[in-house]
């Protein structure tokens, strides 16, 4: 067993080799490299799996694929296990612990990857012991994150390997300190603030005193202070520039500009009648008082019955969004650079129903494409899907909003050499046109684990932007085949 | 006479949690249509939550699959799959778990 403090895993992480491409267990079948292809695709497998077995296999991510691939060999990694548990040193401690007391730590235990689908997340238990798995022979940014703002936070990349049990001590870091005003200098009480890391990591917040005073405690380092503000969810949240802790730490005062605030007020309708139960949110694109400065506001109000809503805002230029409940067919609405800089009316914001398309899909060939499936999912707003399916004409009829929408036509199961097209497209601008199938590229394989195939595991390929281009499962032979479409193909 | 869809992956299909415990926390659930009606799957997820879904079928299986982000506002809330196939639906249920949270 190890223990790990800070600058022990600096030393070890020194040692550390970064991962190689060449050293994942994947060995690639027959497969055309495109080295002009503009975008590739990442395969994800997601293994049939039962939470509670910590054994079981766990969501990975394999190689960006380049062109057409058959005979490809996914192999699954066992979990390897980090575990151990996490102590600190509380400094001016609350409750009935004695002031210099080391303390177990109930924290956030993340082992984070920026892409892929291998992050994991999990908690200590309240003697601060933790245990999570993850996919072995990876990079992760390991984050600990205790629940209490006077202890500090850890944010290390690790290489995981193999089982391993790291004790974490965080000890008692560094305080940075300091008060958070108003524009009078009058303090703000009850204010949360946090320390954020140049990485974008953020601890525990605490929150200012009566006197309006914080008090956090980080390990040495660069850290800009996040003022989150009052539990009112008026005030802007304030980020600092990167501030040194230094050795010893370090005092940051932080003011806030004017607090004033405006009212602003409207109506929504959609298809002619007033629009309740609507979000609306208001979102600062620069508040006054506030140049130059980090800062940001967002405030959500809610419309009446009548359709009618108002808020407080301190004053700026906001982006105003109208989300429509989502058992309504009326359009997500989007109003950019609107001044608020006084009290302010924005009469009716209109929303617009729905349009039903009626339209066909075809096959590469020019044929209908019977049975395609269409699945359209809103770009803007809460992301609300559509789905219908095409009859043997490949004719369908799908009502959406008139807002940025990506579709996604896949052709019936089975269907070689055809594969799905995506479509992304403004239907408050464009008309939804007719969609004709790509031509398909195999991707096929088989999903193992230790030589044992990976039965009904979900296979996905995704573009390097996250967006989904096909999926199939395994079969009981861990089997595998899916028709993308390829750059080179259409 | 029609027969009702049949969820045959999850075993179970009440006082069922899904753990947050990945970026992307995905279920896949795997339906079957006594009279090969093509079934329609349709996820309801809490208001503002990141979510996904794609469809497919394998022999006689269809399946569904659904993730979504992991978000701290989302612990305690209720994802829902109502499967239809066209006259009959049959409906599973998912509470969203955060590890940690309170």
């Amino acid at each position: 067993m190890r223990t790990l403090t800070p600058a022990l895993v600096a030393l070890m992480l020194a040692g550390c080799s970064m991962r190689d491409d060449a050293e994942d267990a994947v060995e690639l079948g027959e497969i055309t490299p495109d080295e002009t292809a503009d975008f590739v695709y990442e395969i994800n497998v997601y293994p049939q799996r039962d939470a509670a077995d910590t054994s079981a296999l766990l969501p990975q991510s394999f190689f960006e694929l380049a062109g057409e691939a058959t005979d490809l060999t996914l192999t699954m990694r066992s979990p390897a296990q980090l575990s151990g548990q996490i102590s600190g040193y509380l400094v001016t401690p609350r409750g009935p612990t004695l002031p210099g007391q080391a303390v177990d730590v109930e924290a956030e235990v993340d082992l984070v990857q920026e892409s892929g689908i291998q992050s994991r997340f999990t908690a200590s238990s309240a003697s601060g012991d933790y245990a999570v798995s993850a996919v072995p022979g990876s990079v992760y940014d390991l984050v600990i994150r205790p629940n209490d703002a006077s202890l500090p936070f850890l944010h290390q990349q690790l290489t995981l390997e193999d089982d391993v049990v790291i004790d974490v001590a965080l000890d008692e870091g560094v305080a940075l300190w300091g008060t958070i005003a108003d524009s009078s200098g009058q303090p703000i009480v009850g204010s949360e603030v946090a320390a954020q890391n140049a990485a974008g990591v953020r601890g525990a917040p605490t929150i200012t005193n009566e006197s309006g005073n914080y008090l956090l405690r980080v390990q040495p380092g660069s850290y800009s202070l996040v003022v989150l503000g009052r539990d009112t969810g008026r005030d802007p949240v304030l980020v600092s520039t990167l501030q040194s802790s230094g050795d010893a730490g370090q005092r940051v005062d932080i003011q806030y500009n004017s607090l004033s605030l405006v009212t602003v007020g409207g109506r929504v309708v959609a298809g002619g009648r007033a629009l309740a139960n609507a979000r609306v949110r208001f979102t600062s694109e620069s508040l006054v008082g506030y140049e130059g400065r980090a800062a940001e506001l967002s405030v959500d109000a809610v419309t009446s019955g009548a359709g009618n809503m108002d808020t407080r805002v301190i004053p700026g230029i906001y982006t105003v969004e109208v989300f429509p409940p989502s058992d309504t067919s009326a359009s997500y609405v989007v109003l950019e650079s609107v001044e608020i800089s006084a009290n302010t009316d924005l009469g009716t914001v209109v929303s617009r129903p729905f349009q039903t398309f009626a339209r066909r899909v075809f096959d590469p060939s020019g044929e209908p494409a019977a049975n395609a499936s269409i699945r359209c999912t809103e770009l803007q707003g809460d992301g609300r899907s559509f789905t219908t399916n095409a009859d043997v004409e490949g004719a369908y009829i799908l009502s959406l909003p008139l807002s940025e929408v990506a579709c996604l036509i896949t052709p019936q199961g089975g269907t070689s050499r055809m594969a799905a097209s995506r479509i992304e497209l403004d239907l408050a601008e464009e008309d939804l046109p007719r969609v004709t199938l790509n031509v398909g590229a195999t991707v096929s394989g088989v999903v193992d684990a230790d030589g044992t195939p990976t039965p009904f595991a979900l296979v996905e390929v995704r573009d390097s932007k996250g967006s989904l281009w096909g999926t199939a499962l395994t079969d009981t032979q861990g089997q595998f085949s899916l028709q993308v479409a390829w750059p080179l193909a259409n | 006479m029609n027969e009702a869809p049949r969820i045959v992956r999850p075993a179970a299909t009440e006082d069922l949690e899904l753990l947050m415990e990945f970026e992307w926390n995905q279920v896949t659930v795997f339906a079957r249509d006594d009279d090969n009606d093509a079934l329609n799957f349709q996820w309801v997820a809490p208001l503002g939550a990141q979510t996904e879904t794609s469809d497919g079928e394998d022999n006689s299986l269809q399946y569904s699959n659904f993730r979504v982000r992991r978000a701290p506002d989302l612990h305690g809330t209720q994802v829902t799959l109502a499967v239809d196939d066209g006259l009959e639906e049959t409906f599973v249920e998912w509470t969203l778990i955060i590890p940690g949270a309170q």
